[in-house]
């Protein structure tokens, strides 16, 4: 205790001699600049008390030499953000009293800042770009370079469409200014600014989400923070905790500090506020000493939310729109908006009441000039009608809140969308947004004041505002409805409103919304259920307006398995959140188990006709991706013939056509002849299921193609771009422009990331579990740990000892053992860090540090020139993913191929020194000793360990590249049949002849797939149009020709089956003449199974020919294979 | 009475080292062994465990020479923890894996989350997550204790 007493006098003393030092004029001016900045540095850090810093601090600042440390005061462009920061050993809770103390200081630059910037907003939101500009200028000339600035600048010259200048703008402040980190955040303002405006949320989640989660994992919590506070809209980072980047914060100009702390204290205002959340900082004692200081209404809003009273400074114009919306008056309330819509405070709130008018009265905007205003109006209006894709607009629209986040705005353009789509987001979420929006904005709607409040506000429009014309029948409705449901009124009486409500609205949003609200009031959970389900199988876009997470939580916690669970439980998986099937594989499997049967084709093939619900059912949920959580399937080609079984089911009951079985089926062997032809291989481990990827994007591509194609020709210029960002070592200039550019780049990032990161089919994923995670270093490490060659590492972060060889030379004098010991030790450590180095060569790069990572995509000009002429060409949307994912698998077998060069040289030559080094550290330490087994199980390991490397290197082969690899004629056969037997399970009867020389006969790889198609086809013919059943015998002949080979499979028929085949070939149904027509044809219009056959066999060999023959009730096809 | 054991996991060599420790710690255990999402659910339907140490990340089924395993799941240990959970009470649960971290696309969650999130979701079934690491021996301890505890708790049950 003395001691302690003692060390914090001495440290008092210190302390209080070194701002002497600093504070006297005299001493503190002899000081070298870096001697002074050293003092200054060790003075805050040992600061005794938060009093004795924050007096230290506003001395300190009343000192030009402090101030000149300081990144705050303007300097010149090339000393940006140049000078050190003083945070070494000061606790956050300090971080912001240095913040206040400078705040109060600079109190008169902030505030005539405060005026600039909203004056600037509300320029912007007008669109008078000119005056915008000017104050911008004015801005660069009074304040200085700022981050503000130029994403201000950047926003402004997007919305100018002057994308070129963004670039020019960019690129010179970027060369202007020397820090790292202030380039970079350039470059996300660029990014933001300059990329297709629709593209902003997909562009966030791979360039900020995904590195902020980098960051967080490697213990950089600060820059974690910092991206997220600067680019992530409330509520998507959860675990960010905005406190954490005021380590930065000092590293900005003196408005960007004010900014960045503005924000920080808003976030935690609101976690105190919403979530109870206490922290260290003791946020609104900080906000209260500011707003003495300093003049800024967001300020003195966040200040208000203490006392939680936040009110809205509502304007005249915006209590007349209001009411006018409110009296079902919608044209005037949009005429009024249209009119006068610059005379409101703030008009963004008013936004969701001005789209739901349009939608009432079936209009567009008119009136309104091009800028932020009416790009929101025209996004937001289709929600409440229910004519857009839901995914795509709420996509669209929160790409504008990243955007637009630098300004005050994008707070209540979130708000917009969470009222949009009342039911749409987690209550907490909406609540905290509407927070966030109200201490943003001066103006608001009562209807966020309510949510603000604790409601959730879908019940409040009729409760104070009086109705002084004649609403329109279905307003007058409404009114009763929520009147009736806050008065608790018998069930029956609000059922009959709510049945008139529907028929006579005319957004059928508003009335499941609405009734929603309602059942969730008034605990109706199973009647919500049923209802959401029916309305979803009519229109999937309802999930936007239906509370789908209440809905998915209680029937978790009730363990609802009815087919309404089944359903939302889809749509919940496939709207909401794609990753999370976890609900739907457990109520499917109870579903199933409930009914009795064992799997789904059993349940089908008793059903005669089907209900909506049950058409779905089966056609989109029991699918393999669903129903591989059954318990009941033996392998995946058991679950494939469930789903064919399904198919031929559905098509029996005209549930489907012909056309999406086959095109089903055909993906399904497609599927199976991969695995088969890989399973025959070696132990390539790499694939990524295109097929599955493609489905998943197939309506997203279509719509971008669609778009793309509406494009005016654009001299677009070309321009590389990483996945790391613009600001890669070998693109300096990286630079994307131009909108075919831009759309081009969309479609390739869509087709990236599914391709990357997608949780089932992706790359990543296909990596980590099939590789990464275990198998590569257990396989390497495994040999050595055989061979007792390798210990573990203890509790006490050393290598234990190797017990094994040191009882085996227990005769060995101590010191010599330890020695030898130590050589193992010091072994054990190299070959595992050795393995780690390798395991992240295995890994996908995200940031622009992970250069030991492989896995590397980028958009260069290149692909870009090539998408946009395949796409300038093409009329199929199908066709361009095709292309995209070949692009990709192309660049994925570079890479691959880069690993494996990397494991036979980098990896082996390292590995082979580190045995090596063994060897020759044991032979330098064992003295006279022999150490023979030791020494010989050494260099045995050396040579298995070799082979181990070569296996684990053909890991890093994809199917791709396999099925591109030749295979003998008699293989392919073999690989067709056992996909078709694997997938049918139908094939007792088949007799399979094959000449020993067909072994010599090879197949190009790209022939193999549509050959192997055709023969399951030829012998699906077989088995369903014998007339036999399951006592059909099927032939299957091989012999090698001069010039390839030739197939016969042949079947016997029953005489009907014969009359019934002759009849089609009459009818020109299996007319093999017909010139082959594209697959995408062949799968979309049909075509019986032997004409897809003749057109496969086409395909797979321009010259090779398709022979039928029906005789003797025996049908006969020859395909005459020419190679 | 042996104490039966079953040990969900895919990956052959860090199954053998799991086995080869768990029989090297001498109690009366009898591990079956299953390497997919798919045969642990079968083992579950078709036998009593007085215990189960489940993997994260499996594959869906078995890899055969004719059989791919399907699709990976990323948490397809904790759905059969819900499963067990759901359907088998009192029998214990051990996470034991070789993740520092896991990604469903949406959510990154660390180590000590998914603890966290599992321990919530399987109540008094959950007995532990253990990180394994074939170059260190801490997982070793840590099973090891938690097996001697399921063991002890089955024999005065």
């Amino acid at each position: 205790m003395e001691r302690d007493e003692m060390k914090n006098k001495n440290d008092r003393e210190i302390f209080l001699l070194d701002q002497r030092l600093l504070l006297n004029p005299i001493t503190s001016s002899v000081l070298t600049e870096d001697n002074f900045q050293t003092l200054v540095a060790r003075c805050l850090a040992n600061a005794p008390t938060r009093y004795d810093f924050q007096q230290l601090i506003v001395k300190l600042l009343k000192k030009s030499k402090f101030r000149r440390k300081l990144n705050a005061y303007p300097v010149d462009k090339d000393k940006f953000s140049c000078l050190p920061v003083f945070n070494e050993h000061i606790s956050i809770e300090r971080l912001f009293d240095f913040s206040v103390a400078l705040f109060c200081h600079e109190a008169g630059t902030i505030n005539s800042f405060i005026v600039e910037r909203d004056r600037f907003e509300d320029a912007l939101l007008k669109s008078n770009y000119v005056i915008a500009e000017e104050i911008l200028d004015s801005v660069a000339e009074s304040h200085g370079i700022s981050l503000w600035l130029i994403r201000s600048r950047t926003i402004l010259l997007s919305y100018q469409g002057k994308d070129s200048e963004i670039f020019k703008y960019c690129t010179k402040e970027k060369e202007d200014v020397g820090s790292g980190l202030i380039n970079s955040l350039i470059d996300y303002f660029q990014i933001f600014s300059n990329s297709d405006p629709d593209n902003c949320l997909r562009l966030h989640n791979t360039l900020i989400q995904k590195r902020s989660i980098e960051f967080r994992e490697s213990n950089w919590h600060p820059m974690a923070s910092l991206l997220s506070t600067l680019f992530s809209p409330l509520s998507f980072d959860a675990l960010a905790n905005p406190s954490e980047c005021i380590y930065f914060i000092q590293t900005f100009p003196l408005v960007d500090q004010y900014l960045l702390f503005l924000m920080i204290v808003q976030r935690l205002a609101i976690d105190e506020i919403c979530s109870g959340d206490k922290n260290d900082i003791s946020t609104f004692n900080i906000i209260k000493t500011l707003i003495f200081a300093i003049t800024d209404s967001q300020l003195d809003r966040v200040n208000a939310l203490q006392t939680k009273s936040v009110s809205s400074d509502t304007s005249e114009i915006g209590w007349l729109i209001f009411q006018e919306y409110e009296a079902g008056n919608y044209q005037q309330a949009i005429d009024l908006f249209e009119s006068r819509y610059g005379e409101l405070a703030n008009c963004i709130p008013y936004l969701n009441l001005i789209a739901k008018a349009y939608a009432y009265t079936k209009q567009s905007p008119k009136n309104i000039p091009t800028g932020i205003v009416l790009d929101l109006l025209e996004k937001l209006t289709p929600i409440y009608t229910l004519e857009a894709d839901h995914i795509r607009t709420e996509e669209h629209l929160w790409s504008r809140v990243i955007r637009l986040r630098g300004l005050t705005q994008s707070a209540n353009i979130q708000m917009s969308i969470h009222l949009a789509m009342p039911h749409r987001y987690l209550a907490d979420d909406t609540r905290r947004v509407a927070v966030l929006s109200a201490i943003s904005s001066k103006e608001f709607t009562p209807v966020i004041k309510e949510i603000f409040a604790g409601s959730s506000g879908m019940l409040w429009q009729h409760n104070n505002m009086p109705i002084s014309s004649t609403p329109p029948a279905y307003r007058k409705m409404k009114y009763d409805l929520c009147l009736a449901i806050k008065n608790h009124q018998p069930t029956s009486e609000i059922d009959t409103l709510f049945e008139n409500y529907r028929e006579s609205t005319p957004l059928f949003k508003d009335y499941i919304e609405l009734y929603s609200e309602y059942c969730i009031l008034s605990a109706q959970f199973h009647r919500l259920l049923q209802v959401s389900a029916e309305a979803l199988v009519k229109d999937p876009n309802i999930y936007a307006c239906i509370p789908m997470d209440y809905l998915s939580e209680e029937i978790a916690t009730q363990f609802c398995t009815n087919l309404y669970a089944v359903i939302v439980a889809f749509y919940y998986s496939r709207k909401i959140s794609k990753s999370i099937n976890r609900l739907l594989n457990e109520i499917f499997e109870e579903y199933i188990l409930t009914t009795g049967a064992e799997r789904p084709s059993e349940l089908l093939s008793k059903k005669e006709a089907l209900t909506e619900l049950e058409v779905i059912f089966y056609r989109e949920i029991c699918i393999p991706d669903v129903m591989d959580c059954l318990t009941c399937f033996d392998n995946i080609n058991d679950l494939r013939a469930e789903r064919i079984r399904i198919l031929d089911l559905l098509l029996k009951l005209n549930a489907i056509d012909n056309a999406l079985r086959s095109q089903e089926v055909e993906e399904l062997v497609g599927k199976s002849i991969v695995d088969a032809a890989m399973a025959g291989m070696n132990g390539g481990k790499v694939f990524v299921d295109v097929d599955a990827l493609r489905k998943i994007l197939a309506k997203e591509v279509k719509s971008l193609f669609e778009a793309y194609k509406v494009l005016p020709m654009h001299d677009d210029s070309r321009a590389t771009l990483s996945r790391e960002g613009l600001h890669s070592e070998e693109n300096p200039n990286a630079y994307i422009i131009g909108p075919k550019n831009s759309q081009a780049f969309k479609l390739y990032n869509l087709h990236l990331e599914l391709f990357l990161f997608d949780e089932n089919f992706g790359l990543d994923m296909n990596l980590s579990t099939e590789i990464r995670h275990g198998f590569f270093s257990n396989y390497m490490r495994s040999l050595l740990k055989d061979r007792l060659l390798i210990t573990e590492i203890l509790d006490n972060d050393q290598y234990a000892s190797n017990s094994y060889w040191k009882n085996q030379y227990s005769i060995v004098n101590d010191d010599i053992w330890d020695a030898v010991d130590n050589k193992l030790k010091e072994f054990s450590s190299g070959f595992n860090e050795l393995v780690n180095r390798a395991e992240e060569w295995m890994n996908i790069r995200i940031s622009r540090e992970q250069t030991n990572r492989i896995f590397f995509y980028e958009f260069s000009a290149e692909i870009s020139k090539d998408i946009q002429e395949k796409m300038d060409e093409s009329d199929d949307s199908e066709e361009m993913s095709i292309y995209i994912f070949e692009l990709l698998e192309k660049q994925t077998d570079g890479l691959l191929c880069e690993v494996r060069d990397r494991l036979h040289s980098n990896f082996q030559v390292e590995l082979d020194a580190l045995l090596g080094k063994l060897v020759d550290d044991i032979d330098a330490v064992k003295r006279g000793a022999a150490f023979v087994d030791l020494l010989s199980v050494i260099r045995q390991a050396q040579g298995d360990l070799k082979e181990r490397v070569i296996t684990a290197a053909e890991w890093f082969k994809s199917a791709a590249q396999l099925s591109n690899e030749k295979l003998p004629f008699d293989r392919v056969v073999e690989i067709a049949t056992t996909t078709f037997q694997n997938i049918n399970g139908n094939s007792g009867n088949m007799e399979l002849t094959l000449t020993p020389s067909l072994k010599t006969v090879y197949m190009t790889g790209h022939s193999v797939k549509p050959f192997t198609i055709a023969i399951n086809n030829l012998l699906d013919n077989c088995y369903k149009r014998s007339g036999l059943g399951s006592s059909v015998h099927v032939k299957i002949y091989g012999e090698q020709t001069v010039d390839g080979a030739v197939l016969t499979i042949q079947n016997n028929m029953s005489s009907d089956a014969v009359n019934l085949a002759r009849m089609r070939q009459l009818h020109g149904s299996d007319n093999l003449h017909i010139a082959p027509i594209s697959s995408r044809l062949m799968r979309t219009e049909g075509g019986s199974g032997l004409v897809k056959a003749a057109n496969q066999i086409a395909s797979a060999s321009e010259k090779s020919t398709l022979h039928i023959e029906l005789a003797d009730l025996t049908f006969r096809a020859r395909i005459d294979c020419v190679i | 009475v042996l104490f039966n054991l079953l040990l969900v996991e895919d990956n052959p060599h860090k199954r053998s080292s799991i086995v080869e420790y768990i029989y090297s710690l001498g109690l009366d255990i009898n591990v079956s062994e299953v390497g997919s999402f798919n045969s642990a659910s079968r083992a579950l339907s078709k036998a009593e465990y007085a215990a189960v140490l489940l993997d994260m990340t499996l594959p869906t089924f078995d890899k055969t020479d004719i059989s791919p395993s399907g699709n990976f799941r990323p948490f397809g240990g904790a759905e059969l923890a819900r499963r067990i959970v759901r359907k088998h009470p009192n029998v214990p649960i051990i996470f034991i894996t070789q993740y520092k971290s896991f990604s469903d696309n949406i959510r990154s969650y660390s180590f000590d989350d998914l603890r966290e999130e599992l321990t919530k979701e399987c109540g008094n079934h959950m007995r532990g997550m253990i990180y394994f690491d074939n170059a260190k021996s801490s997982w070793k301890e840590e099973l090891g204790k938690l097996l001697h505890e399921v063991v002890y708790e089955n024999t005065n049950r």
